[in-house]
């Protein structure tokens, strides 16, 4: 209950100072970024939150949905995602960043079959009874896995496709689908005994490249170009590799 | 003879309904008493509608008891609701249809024909109930239960949702039903008009225990009664109009075979058979017949009973004339005045009949 | 991009949203009317005390869908009927095969999602009718069966029917549970609203707009139906809507 002037003023500086950190100078840096990609992200944030002393918020989400909000005037500096064709539909839509354009990481993809199986990806003919790939429409993944099964004519008795590799992921683990493929980063992070994943010749599919690009709005943060720039620091990109991504520097 | 027997126990909110009776299995057997004192839970009971403890036998089959538990719709019984509850969605006829597919002596010619004229409500069949007024809905559902071919009828208060001038419309069907059918029936009211006028047998119940019990004669002298029943006593009186008197407009009323009881003539015609409803307390008593007086019916009785009643100033005097039983009510004082004993001779006055 | 706003798979779709919502609903309305009747029974002194308690236990447990996220119900369907769970395995015994990637596994579980939405108004309608017609029915004789179909039934036929759009309508627009355990698998699995979505991570607006659209206007004109009957209606009908 607020009794008398004195209370109002105290109350009303108490709001004050809950908001002054929002406006000190250390900027705040957003970061929209596909989900395949948050639990590596996660892992580099706090070394450049205490080198620069921006603070990082991010939000993850399909790139689809992003690249919707990020078109609608959402509030993010920076967009990592899973494709490269999401990036490349903003920077038509905001000619602006098209130079921002870059790929931070290259995927691999990776053949996972937690129980007893033949490795099909030399040709044998028996296949479990159901494999599970991402969306090929909707994720990158998808589309590379789509692309190695034509590309060694395998066969399946039922091709499932989760909405993402992470979707897919469950599938497999639940054991709904005896085998599918999934990203490196995943088995990776998920530390899968090596003797259950197969990682699957790069010349079999496209590139997976994982591309990321300052939104309009990230164009007038510094802490975003600077965040960019880290991202392409070798060290910086050997840890990535290091989590299931091609090196960039080879 | 059929009995219906039971001894039965119902846990309920205020009380605990424990009653052990054997109703005849003939007439109207009345369960009456005040509101709250158990006597729907117990008619409901009897049907199978509320659960039970114990065992409920009639004719001599067991409804319910040592293991047995037969359902309502297995018992060769109907039911009367207080609110008529004919099926809202189908004609009356339709509900009438409904209630032959279940009857239960199906092999017995059907009485719908004759129902429908007893009850009079022809005009009704094609209707669906709410086009119905009160009274026709609860005749409707009079003849629907009848339709059925039970082997007993209970009726839970039928005329409780009517007001007085359905009430009496009614209450001569009800007596048609006694005296047309060999169908005993349990009638459960609040009313004591109800029960002297309907009831053969008269059960009374208050907060779950039954109180008082026995013809009506038997009931109205007793203390215990949980109702004003001497005061609605009364007797029915049948009979013959012999002629009609167009002077006094009169109407000559021949019970038995010599006995006259005079009533205004109304639509009366000779050669009708009527039913009269005589009162207690329109019945006044004197050794001498009276001439000087305007009490036109003077009979000659044999008192039968005497008995003291509820109210300690009354006596409750029980007559037999020729054919007929009447009731009367005089104070104490009058019957000490008059001296009277059981099989004394003497005239008694009756000051109003009523056509029923 | 297409000449058609709608492509053959999106007809595809639209024909497996139809297909799986008609299915449901009617196995929803079987084994529904049981229930409700279960449910809604209990008039004075037919039950003892522990019945009650049932009743209402099972009533909560039909209603969670209403409140749990669909994503909710789906995963927990995902790990419950895991080929090596319990469940699962018994759906194999019985020959249902399972649950996630099939048709069949999409009914069941768009069965458990959907349950309240036929379940509610069938025990409204019956609560409505109340007890005394089913007891003037059993005095006249009739069975439970009998008084069933020749009274129960036509007195809650308004709550059928509501309970039947219901369910059609609720399963049409059922998303979340299909998301987790369809693996949009081409006319066993891929329904309208899984498409929709697909549209619009692809960035396919225009079709994503078809799409919806229909699917929109086919809510509404339902609604509207429903409500339409509900205001409009004298007459006898017992059963109020749920909504």
């Amino acid at each position: 209950m607020i009794r008398g002037p004195a209370a109002v003023i105290r109350f009303a500086l108490t709001i004050l100072c809950l908001l002054l950190p929002s406006l000190s100078n250390a900027d705040l840096l957003r970061i929209a970024v596909a989900s395949n990609f948050t639990h590596t992200l996660n892992t580099l944030l706090p070394e450049f939150e205490n080198d620069t002393g921006h603070d990082v918020e991010i939000s993850s989400a399909s790139s689809g949905k992003l690249y919707a909000q990020i078109l609608h005037g959402a509030p993010f500096d920076v967009f990592l995602s899973a494709d490269t064709d999401k990036p490349q539909q903003l920077a038509e839509q905001f000619p602006k960043i098209e130079s921002t354009l870059f790929t931070y990481a290259t995927g691999r993809l990776v053949y996972w079959c937690p129980k007893e199986c033949e490795y099909p990806l030399s040709g044998i003919s028996t296949m479990p009874a159901t494999l599970a790939i991402a969306n090929p429409r909707l994720a990158p993944y998808g589309l590379a896995a789509k692309q190695t099964i034509e590309a060694l004519k395998v066969s399946t008795p039922t091709l499932v496709t989760g909405e993402n590799i992470g979707q897919a992921y469950r599938f497999i683990e639940s054991g709904h689908a005896q085998a599918g493929f999934i990203a490196l980063s995943q088995a990776v992070a998920a530390r899968l005994p090596a003797s259950q994943y197969w990682l699957v010749a790069e010349h079999h599919h496209a590139a997976i490249q994982q591309t990321g690009a300052l939104t309009p709005r990230g164009l007038n943060n510094p802490a975003a170009r600077t965040f960019i720039e880290y991202l392409r620091r070798p060290e910086i990109q050997a840890q990535i590799t290091q989590q299931g991504y091609a090196s960039l520097y080879d | 003879m059929s009995e219906l027997s039971l001894r039965i126990r119902v846990g309920l909110e205020d009380f605990e309904l424990n009653a052990d009776l054997a109703l005849p299995g003939k007439g109207v057997s009345v369960i009456f008493g005040p509101s709250g004192s158990g006597k729907t839970t117990l008619l409901r009971a009897i049907a199978g509608l509320q659960v039970s403890e114990g065992e409920i036998w009639f004719n001599g089959d067991c409804w319910q008891g040592s293991g047995e538990h037969r359902k309502t719709s297995e018992r060769p019984l109907a039911y009367v609701f207080q609110e008529a509850s004919l099926f809202p969605h189908m004609t009356v006829a339709a509900n009438f249809d409904f209630a032959e597919r279940y009857a239960l002596h199906a092999d017995t010619p059907s009485l719908r024909d004759d129902l429908i004229t007893l009850f009079d409500i022809r005009h009704t069949l094609s209707r669906k109930p709410d086009r119905l007024s009160g009274g026709e809905r609860q005749r409707a559902a009079i003849v629907r239960a009848l339709l059925r071919q039970p082997d007993i009828l209970l009726m839970d208060e039928p005329l409780a949702s009517l007001d007085d001038a359905r009430k009496q419309e009614i209450l001569p069907y009800l007596e048609r039903l006694k005296s047309e059918f060999e169908l005993p029936i349990i009638y459960v009211t609040h009313s004591a008009y109800e029960a002297a006028r309907l009831g053969d047998y008269i059960v009374a119940l208050d907060k779950g225990k039954v109180v008082s019990q026995g013809t009506l004669y038997d009931v109205i002298g007793d203390p215990e009664f949980p109702g004003d029943i001497s005061r609605e006593a009364g007797a029915v009186v049948t009979g013959t109009v012999d002629s009609i008197d167009d002077q006094w407009h009169l109407a000559q009323i021949r019970t038995g075979s010599s006995t006259h009881i005079n009533v205004p003539a109304n639509n009366l015609t000779p050669g009708d058979s009527v039913r009269l409803w005589i009162r207690a307390s329109d019945i006044s008593l004197s050794h001498q017949p009276l001439t000087d007086n305007s009490i036109s019916n003077s009979l000659l009785c044999q008192i039968e009973d005497i008995r003291h009643d509820p109210n300690p100033a009354l006596m409750i005097v029980k007559l037999r004339t020729e054919s007929m039983e009447l009731i009367t009510r005089i104070t104490r004082q009058s019957a000490s005045q008059l001296e009277l004993e059981p099989k004394m001779q003497l005239y008694a006055h009756i000051k109003t009949a009523a056509l029923i | 991009m297409t000449d058609f706003l709608l492509t053959p798979a999106d007809i595809e779709a639209l024909w497996l949203t139809f297909k799986l919502a008609s299915v449901v609903t009617l196995l929803l309305l079987v084994i529904s009317t049981p229930l409700a009747l279960w449910l809604s029974s209990g008039h004075s002194g037919s039950h003892r005390m522990g019945t009650h308690r049932l009743k209402g236990m099972v009533q909560a447990m039909i209603a969670l869908p209403l409140v749990l996220p669909p994503t909710v119900l789906g995963f927990y369907l995902l790990i419950a009927f895991s080929p090596t769970s319990g469940p699962g395995q018994f759906l194999h015994g019985i020959g249902l095969g399972s649950l996630a990637f099939s048709f069949t596994g999409l009914v069941i579980a768009s069965m458990i999602y959907s349950l309240p939405f036929v379940v509610q108004p069938l025990v409204n309608a019956f609560n409505a009718i109340g007890v005394r017609q089913t007891e003037a029915a059993a005095t006249l004789g009739a069975g439970r069966w009998d008084t069933f179909r020749y009274i129960t039934l036509p007195l809650a036929r308004p709550g059928f029917i509501t309970a039947g759009v219901l369910g059609f309508a609720h399963t049409v627009g059922e998303f979340g549970v299909v998301l987790m355990i369809g693996g949009n698998i081409a006319g066993e699995t891929r329904v309208a609203s899984v498409q929709i979505y697909d549209h619009v991570e692809a960035l396919a607006y225009p079709q994503a707009h078809a799409l919806s659209a229909i699917l929109l206007v086919f809510s509404f004109a339902v609604l509207l139906w429903i409500y339409a009957r509900r205001t409009g209606a004298t007459g006898t009908s017992g059963a109020k809507g749920w909504l």
